[in-house]
């Protein structure tokens, strides 16, 4: 474990100077993913999660194809959606969402919500948050839709 | 566009458009910072170069844009490098939801200069080889390894000073 830290140490200082590879890299972003990382290197954990974050986003936008004329196609792993069956299946998520939160308030918030992107897993609930709203203002067509309303809905639960 | 074509359009227009921003900077490291901007810039929208009749005229405008920007910007403000990221004043740090680890990273990326923010997002989120970089930027791979470097470690230090600055806050409290 200590000859792992070192390594992550001595690529970290090559990677301030712009001298790791892209795949030295990679095992940098894949240390900081984890949550149990060493006391001395945590202060470097936001900038990775920034990256990771920046990446999961730039990947959905990548994944996305626009027709002329036509519904904007999202590909969600290996299958298409469009983003109005999209749209129409997270209202519907949203409300009985909606709906157990308020007839079914618990103290603490039970289970664990994840996001997959092309296969991979997500459980923090910034990324699954950015994620979830990224798709519902896409649809979204002004601010008097429901599904806006329901986006302001969705800002309240940060409260928790 | 392809790099290729990037490269006979608009790369090969380098030394003219270096010309120009030296002329207008009076500084040849900011002017050469300036034509890798337009470089990059223009690869941000190399889908729609294609369309436009004279890329090289294109280019030399941009060019021209982006030296009065930085003109502008010595008149208002101090050199980017040296800014200080104070607490005194109200910024988007006082904000309590702006105090997340991850945004103020994020705020601190978007303070950077203009080359070194565009650099480090294409190497560290888009995944561009240093090469690559340097072919679209015109420019040498040690040129690119220092803008990436300079930048991650701003990053860095600036996010460990702010990151020290609110454990304070939360000891005096």
């Amino acid at each position: 474990m200590k000859r792992d830290i070192l390594n992550i140490k001595q690529l970290l200082d090559q990677y301030f100077e712009g001298q790791t590879s892209l795949q030295e890299e990679q095992i940098l972003r894949n240390y900081f993913q984890q949550e149990d990382v060493d006391e001395s290197l945590t202060e470097y954990k936001p900038m990775f999660d920034f990256f990771n974050e920046e990446r999961v986003l730039n990947s959905i936008e990548e994944n996305e194809v626009e027709i002329p004329g036509k519904v904007k196609f999202l590909r969600m792993g290996k299958v298409w959606f469009s983003r109005f069956s999209i749209g129409i299946a997270a209202s519907i998520m949203l409300f009985f969402g909606v709906k157990f939160a308020f007839f079914n308030q618990k103290k603490e918030v039970s289970g664990q919500s994840i996001v997959y992107v092309d296969g991979k897993k997500f459980t923090d609930r910034k990324t699954i948050r950015s994620q979830t709203l990224n798709t519902l203002e896409a649809i979204s067509e002004s601010e008097d839709d429901v599904i806006a309303s329901q986006i302001d809905i969705l800002d309240s639960f940060n409260d928790f | 566009m392809t790099l290729e074509q990037f490269k006979s359009d608009i790369i090969s227009q380098r030394q003219k458009l270096l010309a120009v921003a030296w002329r207008m900077l009076a500084n040849e490291a900011d002017a050469e910072d300036a034509v890798q901007e337009v470089f990059l810039r223009l690869w941000s929208i190399r889908g729609q170069l294609d369309t436009i009749s004279n890329p090289g005229g294109f280019a030399m405008q941009t060019t021209k844009n982006i030296c009065i920007d930085k003109l502008r910007m010595q008149r208002t403000t101090v050199d980017p490098e040296n800014v200080f990221l104070g607490f005194e004043e109200k910024t988007p740090y006082h904000d309590t939801e702006k105090q997340d680890s991850v945004g103020i990273v994020r705020r601190i990326i978007d303070n950077l200069p203009e080359l070194q923010r565009k650099i480090i997002m294409m190497r560290d989120v888009e995944g561009y080889e240093l090469q690559e970089i340097a072919d679209i930027t015109g420019s040498q791979t040690n040129a690119v390894t220092m803008n990436l470097s300079r930048a991650r470690k701003k990053v860095r230090d600036e996010f460990i000073r702010i990151n020290a600055y609110y454990k304070m806050k939360e000891i005096k409290k």
